[in-house]
């Protein structure tokens, strides 16, 4: 049955390229997401027959999660929170030659978390789709703290600098009306920021504008001594580079299922599955201590667990109706637009929908192949351009892209200020992406936290409450402790010899 | 001539966010405990994170490894021109958007942007990449996604037209 499905799907071809064609470019411009995009063009998914629509979002979808890491290594802003990660290590690859390089890491983790992640879902969907039932706030609360940790992994260099910076980006994650009491909570009188700090401002000011600040100064992304190294790079170097990157295959398969487990529950997301990822990368890794200087494990890793969190996050959706993240619920509208019942009877009713968005979602991929790779070698020479063009380009289509999901003025106003917070952040040795972690995570973390206090009426008991949460905080801890027990070790072992 | 690194600029961050955390805590102080906890913790470790801070520049300043002034943040006198050219074309374009509408505010704003950073001898290329960006903008925010920007009659006649 699955190899008709396949067939069935691989038919839909003719849907699936423009889809990913679009995907990659909304992926890479900031402000703009598969999930607003699916919005935009609600009249043509509703007006085809209920299966193309649905591959069209799929494809969508999957080829918007890859685009994301390209503007994250090739100038260092990342498309959607969800690829912040992809930065720590992409754009030092970039700035030393290494963008082409960087890109088919990224590629080929992307395809190959996307594949892993939908053969894995295709395989374990009646086990996965319980898997929402065991995770509650508590849980939450741990899985987040993963994320979390990877503040003081930045820090590592200046652990206090990191530490402040992490907590400063906690502090205005928590502007805005207060989960419980409603109350407005440091909004300076503007309604605007009623609802909490906008990610898509945040993240374009802190990443795009800063840097763009600090192109001035330097002229092109490349440092100069590499301008030769990326002038030269031929497209051969690009099989080369994918077979290099295959030797990481371990760790890409691991980093998706993290995706998909994440990207199972509601509400979770990209951004804390790409963080957990690069983290425990990082932690199991033979050298931790290069993290951060351009390893391209520390591009393969968040791609991977990215891209595994498309397929994780339609599991709810299909198997119990229920949309794991805001593109699933734009989905779930399209499919009741066209009468389709989502729940269990789906998958014996209609199988070659309920199946076929995952095997739709697997030739996407593979469509990826053809269409990504050959433009590796071109986009990676974006990082020779000279800043009298990189940065008008930059700045236009980042500020507009800050205006688009609330279309409010003040939200370009808001990404200016961020940027001029990100340039004196960066300029003072503190780590932008701390303070994008403590934006991005320190909203869900209060949010679980003060779900399960409140469940538990102030009791902070509740934390260690449940088997799976002291499971997980059993693995938090060994996550913490290992390098250090590591780093000891290998001490010790020198001494010896 | 002085050399070393000034400390001024090391302390904008941590006095920006113990005036933030001060802040915050004034707007949650009258709230229930759960609605204030994560404001007292998180600008309680702000504060002694900053604290920590002042401690190291103190002894850096002691010991002759720091300065006053700013020292070090300020580089290139053409480039820091150049950055603040651009970042008051930016809050520029920002406030002009609602009277000049999108096309105007957004050709202006690239071309003088492109004229900052690389001189008026590259007028030419400024012209082409301010030509070239408001289309290709035009074309995808108005024309195919429809964002809802502030726009003129210029933007509503090229609009009219192009349909």
């Amino acid at each position: 049955m699955i190899g008709g499905l396949f067939a069935h799907s691989l038919s839909y071809w003719w849907v699936m390229i423009p889809a990913v064609l679009l995907g990659n470019i909304v992926g890479a411009i900031p402000g703009f997401s598969a999930a607003n995009t699916i919005i935009i063009l609600l009249p043509l998914t509703l007006s085809v027959d209920v299966e193309a629509a649905l591959i069209f979002m799929m494809a969508l979808y999957s080829a918007s999660q890859l685009g994301n890491g390209i503007p994250a290594i090739l100038v260092n802003i990342p498309g959607t929170g969800g690829a912040a990660a992809t930065t720590l290590d992409g754009y030092p690859m970039a700035q030393k030659g290494q963008a082409q390089r960087a890109l088919v890491y990224c590629f080929v983790a992307s395809i190959f978390g996307g594949l892993i992640g939908t053969m894995f879902v295709l395989v374990m969907l009646p086990v996965l789709s319980q898997v929402g039932n065991y995770l509650h706030s508590v849980e939450m609360v741990v899985i987040i703290l993963f994320g979390l940790t990877l503040i003081a992994v930045i820090a590592a260099q200046d652990l206090v600098k990191g530490l402040l910076a992490g907590m400063l980006g906690l502090l205005i994650g928590a502007i805005g009306t207060d989960f419980i009491y409603s109350e407005p909570r440091a909004t300076f009188g503007m309604i605007e920021l009623y609802d909490g700090v906008p990610l898509v401002p945040a993240l374009i000011g802190l990443f795009a504008i800063s840097e763009v600040f600090m192109l001035i100064e330097r002229g092109r992304v490349v440092k100069d001594e590499f301008m030769d190294v990326v002038v030269s790079s031929k497209f051969y170097d690009v099989w080369l580079l994918v077979k290099e990157s295959l030797r990481s295959w371990f760790l890409m398969a691991w980093t998706a299922l993290i995706g998909v487990i994440i990207g199972i529950i509601p509400g979770a997301g990209a951004s804390i599955a790409a963080f957990v990822a690069y983290q425990q990368a990082r932690t199991f890794s033979k050298t931790p201590e290069l993290f951060g200087t351009g390893v391209p494990e520390g591009v393969a890793a968040p791609e991977a667990a990215n891209n595994g969190v498309t397929s994780g996050t339609l599991v709810p959706l299909m198997a119990i109706g229920v949309p794991g993240g805001s593109t699933a619920a734009i989905m779930m509208v399209v499919l009741q637009y066209h009468g389709v019942t989502l729940g269990p009877r789906l998958f014996i009713d209609r199988p070659e929908l309920a199946y076929g968005i995952f095997t739709a979602s697997f030739i996407t991929y593979l469509m990826m192949i053809p269409l990504m790779f050959p433009m590796a070698q071109y986009m990676s020479r974006v990082t020779t351009f000279p800043a009298f063009f990189l940065v008008p380009t930059i700045l236009t289509f980042t500020l507009l892209g800050a205006f688009v999901p609330r279309t409010y003025m003040f939200d370009m106003g808001l990404a200016v200020a961020f940027g001029v917070l990100g340039y004196l952040a960066r300029k003072t040795g503190y780590h932008v992406t701390a303070l994008l972690i403590g934006i991005i995570l320190g909203p869900l973390m209060e949010q679980y936290l003060m779900r399960a206090l409140r469940i538990s009426r102030g009791e902070v008991d509740i934390l260690f409450s449940s088997t799976l949460g002291n499971i997980l905080w059993v693995f938090l801890v060994i996550t913490l402790v290992l390098p250090y027990v590591r780093s000891h070790m290998a001490k010790q072992k020198v001494e010896a010899a | 001539m002085e050399k070393r690194p000034g400390l001024i600029p090391e302390l904008i961050i941590p006095i920006g966010a113990i005036a933030f955390g001060i802040y915050y805590l004034s707007t949650v102080w009258s709230l229930p405990f759960q609605a204030r906890v994560v404001g007292i913790y998180v600008s309680g470790a702000i504060a002694i994170l900053s604290l920590i801070i002042f401690v190291r520049l103190a002894r850096e300043f002691a010991s002759g490894r720091k300065s006053l002034g700013f020292r070090g943040f300020f580089t290139d006198p053409t480039a820091e021109v150049r950055r603040w050219g651009v970042l008051v074309m930016t809050v520029l374009f920002i406030a002009l958007m609602p009277l000049l509408g999108f096309t105007v505010s957004l050709f202006l704003f690239v071309l003088g942007t492109v004229l900052m950073i690389a001189g008026m001898e590259r007028l030419k290329h400024a012209l082409i990449i301010a030509s070239a960006t408001t289309v290709i903008a035009f074309a995808i925010f108005i024309l195919l996604v429809k964002v809802r920007f502030p726009l003129s009659i210029v933007d509503t006649t090229i609009r009219n037209w192009v349909l």
